[in-house]
């Protein structure tokens, strides 16, 4: 049950409100809105209760929403959740970019990588450090060495970045090495021991859709971040499996219109690992931006030849610069702009 | 004129002007870009094989690099 309160209320009504609604053993959560508080019942509120809550008078209106997820619902909020990612917005009316190397590949290569993310314009900087590969014979990225190389090109060139996590035992690794933004990758979007250690790290989290998640299980992902206390949560569609083998996934773009009615979190879309075919990136990373994404995340690489991971799907530096540029008129047309 | 033709009418007069705005967002931030705009113009007027006339597309050119300029000041 969701819980509009009256407009005014001081800090020690909601305090008793939810100590009335905690004394009967049930869990209540308060949305971070500053104008009117919103509480969120997670367990199912007794019919008695119930009563008691709809004659209330701090309360203006109480829902029950149709989906059983309560933290991430587009009902918990009244505006959208807008993040402070390193200092760049994400969820307000602007797009965002960010860009790098499927993995972080040594120093030279992340800083050379660095410099043309940031001479295109895109916004923050991503690479793996932690790899989560199908073969165990593969690369499996640098560890914590790669954090390092990773932040560092990050701040020689102004940018906040982005990596993905694979373990809760290396949560303090990524908030020692100052890691702005802590990924949940597709494979482990359902690892809710990582999910619960990282929705405590206090960073903002980016959680990719599994491979064969549906939208349901993806917020309820989403969730426990949120019931772990972490509010900026940023969803990512990456592409589906589905039966079509002439791309790497399916890009979902249907869940973009879907979920802004579904819930308040902000949502980019990763064409790169989509389609896994460099050349297709640009046109999805234009078609996410128009569908209402508030960013893309894509793979660039100096030399896609002989990139560690993923080469094929890795744009130029000058491809960038274009998908930027796109990214730009595609938002103006859409009455945003390019944070 | 009927109501769809004016409802697409006003939408894309509506993205000119997002688009305007987005243009001069652009030189704001970039000062390096102003010497390069007017040879990029022109080469885009010699390519124009729409039904706008070429110099009117000129002169609105004009028009939004004085609306960029004042908006840079």
């Amino acid at each position: 049950m969701i819980l509009r309160l009256k407009r005014g209320g001081g800090p020690a009504e909601i305090q008793a409100l939810r100590s009335r609604i905690e004394s009967e053993g049930l869990r209540v959560y308060q949305s971070p809105e500053c104008l009117r508080p919103i509480l969120a019942i997670v367990d199912k509120v007794p019919e008695a209760l119930a009563a008691d809550l709809l004659q209330s008078p701090q309360i203006e209106e109480t829902t029950q929403p149709k989906t059983a997820w309560r933290l991430v619902a587009r009902e918990f909020r009244d505006s959208r959740t807008q993040i402070d990612l390193g200092g760049v917005r994400i969820g307000d009316d602007t797009v965002v970019v960010i860009a790098g190397p499927c993995s972080v590949e040594g120093r030279d290569l992340i800083e050379e990588t660095a410099r043309s993310v940031a001479d295109s314009g895109a916004h923050i900087l991503r690479g793996g450090a932690f790899k989560p590969r199908t073969s165990p014979y593969a690369f499996q990225g640098f560890g914590v060495e790669g954090l390092r190389q990773l932040k560092d090109a990050g701040e020689k060139f102004g940018m906040p970045v982005v990596t993905e996590i694979m373990d809760a035992a290396d949560v303090p690794a990524f908030v020692d090495h100052d890691i702005d933004c802590l990924q949940i990758g597709a494979r482990n979007m359902q690892n809710f021991r990582l999910l619960k250690a990282v929705a405590v790290a206090g960073r903002p989290v980016l959680l990719k859709r599994g491979l064969s998640s549906t939208v349901e299980e993806w917020l309820y992902a989403a969730e426990y971040l949120a019931a772990g206390g972490c509010h900026d949560i940023i969803l990512c569609e990456r592409g589906i499996r589905t039966f079509e083998t002439a791309t790497r996934n399916t890009l979902d773009l249907t869940v973009l219109p879907l979920l802004a009615e579904l819930t308040h979190l902000p949502v980019i879309v990763d064409p790169s690992h989509a389609a896994g075919i460099a050349r297709l990136v640009a046109p999805l990373s234009r078609a996410s931006i128009a569908a209402g994404a508030a960013g893309v995340a894509v793979e660039v690489h100096p030399r896609p030849h002989e990139a560690r991971s993923d080469g094929p799907q890795a744009l130029l530096p000058g491809e960038l610069t274009g998908v930027v540029a796109d990214a730009r008129i595609q938002a103006a047309i859409s009455g945003r702009q390019l944070a | 004129m009927n109501s769809s033709r004016r409802h697409h009418l006003t939408q894309l007069d509506r993205t000119i002007v997002q688009l305007f705005n987005e243009r001069a967002r652009l030189l704001c931030a970039s000062t390096e870009l102003e010497e390069t705009v007017t040879a990029h113009v022109d080469d885009l007027l010699q390519r124009s094989t729409g039904p706008f006339p070429a110099e009117a597309l000129r002169q609105a050119f004009e028009a939004i690099d004085r609306g960029c300029q004042e908006a840079g000041q």
